[in-house]
């Protein structure tokens, strides 16, 4: 029981998310006004026993490791939610109007399931939180608006996720029959067994699953297609954020033994491969979904090029990625979700002339999209900038290069996105519509956010 | 104020910048174009001329091996007096401008006066500026706003073929500078100016080579043979540019410069005798030229070449002071000629000289200035012109030089030729109708200051001898007085026998086309050379360069809809893939050893 303080802020996270379940079942009250009080109070309670109050170190047999930077990760993890659930709860749409506690109730568990994964140093926890942070996503995948494609959609998330969790298990077997151990700094990482080599693979290709690497990212263009709309903020980046932290933690636990090379070697494979084929997949792409999916692969390439690099300052660099591309595409989402006629067949030709409707979403889009592409001023110049810099320092010139030819070519789909935002003109006639208010204070955080860090890049070095 | 010298002098290349982006709003702003650096430039003269002592400006630039670069600007009498002039003849030759530009169209106004600003600006601190570095930067700036200048009328194909003469050998020149100043730099380890020319009295430093350089450069900018070619083709340009060029501009910067580093270019005899030789040869071949041209203007620019070569002549005999002198009094004369003949080219709307017969009527201002500007141009005694030039063959017949003498002497009588050539020509001395052309003051105004400068030979004497002490020339009455003989019988056979004189001399008009064989060269290599290059150039780079950078962007388009066919939607196809991808990882681990796939780990 001594033990329970290191998790209280998950504990919290799980109250929050048992008493929204509550709220569904209350008939004479607002429910969406203590949906969204609930779900303020309870991320912020959290948040700020993170900050705070969570003491640091290992515990529950080793099992577990809190520190800053777990901490500093969970935070994120967190007021990415907190943003996306917002959005939820404030939704309109028909599938949204009546289940918005219960879609709160689901996601919550699955940030839970994210930090648990954050923090795990063990293979049985590390599964477990996995499938945590899983289940519920399956779940809410399925209740798209048009049911079949959602049903379809989700049906393959629950196929690939389930391929890649037996992946994880049989990983976890062959390292145990070589250690006698499932914890993740055991000494066995340092001999040169073949079975830990094979052990790696089995992790590496579930993990490739989880963040969409290629070439295991299948799943992600149908998903984001025929998923509800609205859970596309939390969907493109808890889940690969929480993994990707993971992967840190593994590598920097990795290091600390002599590292077989093979397990550099493939892990580069996957990068290399989730660079180059992530930017030239999303280059044709006419949906925006299918091309906002694609385009999260060279992201995710990007973001594990940074985790696994031995570099003490990589930590840094990763919490500036994580920061940026949670917003970045958090408040991109949010702007989707506000134009009135969205729906999953929307195609690039269909922002058409967006400017002359609503400046203040196109604007704002604009920021996010170049933020995105890595356009110097924004944040996302210096979450590219750090990581080309870090891999020129470990792995010489060749990984800068590809980061480079990527955020060349990224641009070109970006700018073909706002290039379409200003300068075509309209196809339907011109309607001005009226952004919802939280809506519009959500996507102003996240604006926010993104310029802050484009200009001080040092910014979330200073916080934590 | 030192500092603040500098910056007012650069106000005028913004204030016309500023000006020329209102103008294409409809704000009636054209007439300050002219109005504000005019200001500004007679402010900064008025300035010069009330304050004595100005303390220099040295600007920390680079520091290169622990050698510094400074820009240095000296406000001494040697530079001020320079200084002086061009901000005299530039400001009247601003008002000059507005007038004669009025027929422009207006929106080239804007460019007209904004490439006028930084063209006096920059000349205006190239005179002041005492460290090789900031000359070389103004240097350029000159050469760069000459190369708008002259091709201000960018309709004229002709025109742009002569601005891009005169830039591409100024360039050329300016390389040679350049390296030179580069080398200068290395071997010395520095650049200023005071500081070179004590090194070079003091020690034995060998800077034979660079300087050599320099002097090219100064060569290519000063339309000395063998660059001789560019400086008639530039007469292309607007009048009052050619006479801003041609008087106390660009074509004498590169004397300034060699009478700052006069103590470093003595030490070494060769390059005196080279300025000595190309300063005859210019000085010689000019005249020739003026006086078989046919053009006004081209008429002007030989006989500025022709003067030029007498300063850098004098420069080689030892006699730095002198050629400072030919280069003050040279300025005054040579403005007023040009925009004398701007006024005639604009009323007559031909610059060749037979169409100009008899266009200017003896007994009026312009007859007047007339007389006077050419009387300035064969130094006739008294007259600006004279006592400079005399002084130069004086101090050569000093030195025994008897043959370059000579041929310097012929030199001075086709300077009296021409000159006759232009004075009986032009002026009418049987007026018909006696009524007067009316003039616009904006034209005759300028050209009065400048007639009253050219005409006090004395008086420009007086004010340069305050500055810097002229070497005393031994010379007696009676040379003089065989100079203005032999000029004045020159122009008196000239006005008697001037059919037969143009019918006898013109059959040895071969023999000065001859001496201009050079500029057959400059404008085969042009042709030849520099098209076909850039015609190769271009195909170069839209074919292979384009080709090969738009063909990356056609791949990944082309690899992109490939790819986009492997997304059907078949979740068992996808599995299967995953499977394939799996099994490969593993064949790749087992085929691959220990070494790194995307580079060491350090």
């Amino acid at each position: 029981m001594d033990q329970i303080k290191f998790l209280l802020p998950e504990i919290t996270l799980i109250l929050l998310s048992f008493a929204l379940l509550f709220n569904s079942l209350i008939d004479q009250i607002d429910k969406r006004i203590t949906n969204k009080i609930l779900l303020i109070i309870g991320s912020l309670v959290s948040i700020i026993l993170l900050l705070n109050e969570n003491p640091q170190g290992y515990f529950l047999n080793d099992t577990f490791e809190n520190n800053t930077l777990t901490n500093t990760i969970k935070v994120l993890l967190v007021s990415g939610t907190l943003l996306s659930l917002l959005l939820i709860s404030n939704s309109k749409s028909e599938q949204f109007k009546n289940f918005f506690n219960e879609y709160c109730f689901l996601l919550i568990l699955s940030l839970v399931g994210g930090m648990i994964v954050v923090s795990s140093r063990e293979f049985l926890t590390m599964i477990i939180s996995f499938e945590i942070l899983s289940i519920p996503i399956y779940l809410i995948s399925a209740m798209g608006p048009n049911s079949k494609k959602s049903i379809e959609a989700a049906t393959k998330l629950f196929f690939f996720g389930t391929l890649s969790t037996v992946f994880l298990i049989f990983s976890a077997v062959l390292f145990y029959s070589i250690s006698g151990s499932t914890y993740i700094n055991d000494i066995a990482w340092s001999t040169k067994d073949s079975v830990i080599v094979l052990s790696t693979i089995f992790l590496l290709v579930t993990v490739s699953f989880k963040c969409a690497l290629y070439p295991f990212h299948f799943w992600v263009s149908d998903t984001y297609e025929s998923a509800p709309m609205n859970i596309l903020p939390f969907l493109s980046t808890i889940p690969k954020i929480a993994i990707i932290a993971f992967v840190f933690f593994f590598f920097q636990n990795l290091y600390n033994f002599n590292t077989n090379n093979q397990i550099i070697n493939i892990i580069s494979i996957l990068i290399i491969g989730s660079i180059s084929f992530g930017s030239i997949l999303s280059v044709k792409q006419n949906n925006l979904f299918r091309l906002l999916a694609y385009s999260g692969i060279p992201h995710a390439g990007i973001l594990i090029a940074c985790a696994i690099n031995p570099l003490p300052v990589s930590s840094d660099f990763l919490i500036l990625y994580f920061t940026f591309y949670i917003f970045s595409n958090v408040g991109l989402f949010i702007c989707l979700n506000s134009l009135p006629k969205i729906n999953k067949d929307f195609t690039i030709n269909d922002l058409s002339g967006l400017y002359k409707d609503s400046s203040f979403i196109a604007i704002c889009l604009t920021i996010f999209l170049l933020s995105l592409a890595g356009a110097p001023l924004f944040a996302g110049f210096w979450g590219k900038f750090n990581v080309a810099l870090i891999s020129y320092k470990s792995f010489g010139l060749f990984l800068p290069i590809l980061i480079m030819a990527s955020a060349a070519v990224s641009f070109y789909y970006y700018i073909k996105i706002i290039r379409f935002i200003f300068l075509n003109k309209s196809i339907d006639q011109t309607y001005k519509f009226s952004t919802n208010t939280i809506n519009i204070f959500l996507i102003i955080i996240c604006v926010i956010i993104t310029m802050a860090l484009g200009i001080n890049p040092n910014l979330m070095t200073k916080i934590f | 104020m030192n500092k603040s010298i500098i910056i007012l002098s650069l106000l005028p290349i913004f204030i016309t910048y500023l000006i020329s982006f209102f103008n294409f709003k409809k704000l009636e702003l054209e007439t300050l174009n002219y109005i504000v650096p005019t200001i500004i430039y007679s402010s900064l003269l008025f300035i010069l001329f009330s304050i004595p002592n100005i303390n220099s400006l040295s600007i920390p630039f680079l520091t290169i091996n622990g050698n510094d670069i400074n820009l240095i600007f000296d406000y001494i009498d040697k530079n001020l007096l320079m200084s002086k002039v061009v901000l005299i003849i530039s400001t009247l030759v601003l008002i000059y401008s507005s007038k004669f530009i009025e027929g422009e169209e207006r929106r080239s106004h804007s460019r007209y006066f904004l490439f006028l600003s930084v063209f006096i600006s920059s000349m205006f601190i190239f005179t002041i500026s005492s460290d090789l570095f900031s000359s070389f930067i103004f240097w350029e700036l000159l050469g760069l706003s000459s190369y708008f200048l002259i091709g201000f009328w960018n309709k004229d194909s002709e025109a742009i073929k002569s601005s891009t003469i005169a830039f591409w050998i100024t360039r050329f020149g300016d390389l040679f500078f350049l390296a030179g100043i580069i080398l200068i730099f290395t071997t010395a380890g520095t650049l200023d100016i005071n500081n070179l020319n004590q090194i070079a009295s003091n020690s034995n430093l060998d800077i034979k080579f660079p300087l050599l350089f320099i002097v090219i450069g100064i060569f290519s900018k000063s339309a000395q043979f063998p660059f001789n070619i560019w400086l008639p083709k530039a007469m292309k340009g607007p009048t009052p540019v050619s006479s801003l060029i041609h008087s106390a501009t660009m074509v004498v910067a590169g004397v300034l410069l060699l009478f700052k580093i006069y103590p470093l270019i003595s030490t070494s005899i060769g390059l005196l005798n080279l300025l000595t030789t190309i300063g005859i040869i210019s000085s010689f071949i000019g005249a020739i030229a003026a006086f078989y041209e046919e053009d006004l203007k081209k008429i002007l620019a030989y006989s500025t070449i022709s003067h030029i070569g007498l300063m850098f002549l004098a420069i080689g005999i030892s006699k730095p002071d002198l050629a400072y002198f030919h280069m003050f009094s040279h300025s005054f004369f040579k403005s007023l000629l040009f925009l004398f003949a701007g006024i005639v080219i604009m009323l007559n709307g031909t610059s060749k000289l037979e169409n100009l017969d008899s266009s200017i009527k003896l007994k009026s201002t312009m007859g007047a200035i007339l007389i006077i500007a050419c009387c300035s141009l064969s130094s006739i005694y008294f007259f600006t012109g004279s006592f400079s030039k005399e002084y130069i063959i004086f101090s050569m017949i000093d030195d025994g030089l008897y043959i370059e003498g000579l041929i310097i002497l012929f030199g001075v009588i086709f300077t009296s030729l021409y000159s006759a050539k232009i004075l009986f020509t032009l002026i009418d001395f049987n007026p018909k109708n006696e009524s007067l052309d009316k003039i616009d003051l904006k034209f005759i105004g300028p050209l009065l200051i400048l007639a009253i400068l050219s005409l006090s030979g004395p008086l420009t004497m007086s004010i340069f001898n305050k500055s810097i002490e002229i070497t005393k020339v031994p010379h007696s009455i009676l040379w003089i007085l065989a100079l203005q003989i032999l000029t004045f019988s020159t122009f008196y056979i000239y006005l008697k026998t001037k059919d037969i004189i143009n019918e006898k001399l013109y059959n040895f008009r071969s023999l000065s086309d001859s001496l201009f064989v050079t500029d057959k060269i400059y404008l085969e290599i042009y042709d030849k050379v520099f098209k076909s290059t850039s015609i190769f150039i271009a195909w170069f780079d839209r074919n292979i360069l384009d080709g090969l950078i738009n063909f990356i962007p056609f791949r990944i388009i082309y690899t992109s809809k490939k790819l986009m066919g492997l997304q059907n939607g078949q979740a068992k196809l996808y599995a299967v893939r995953s499977i394939i991808f799996f099994i490969l990882l593993i064949l790749l681990i087992i085929v691959t050893s220990d070494e790194l796939i995307i580079g060491a780990l350090k």
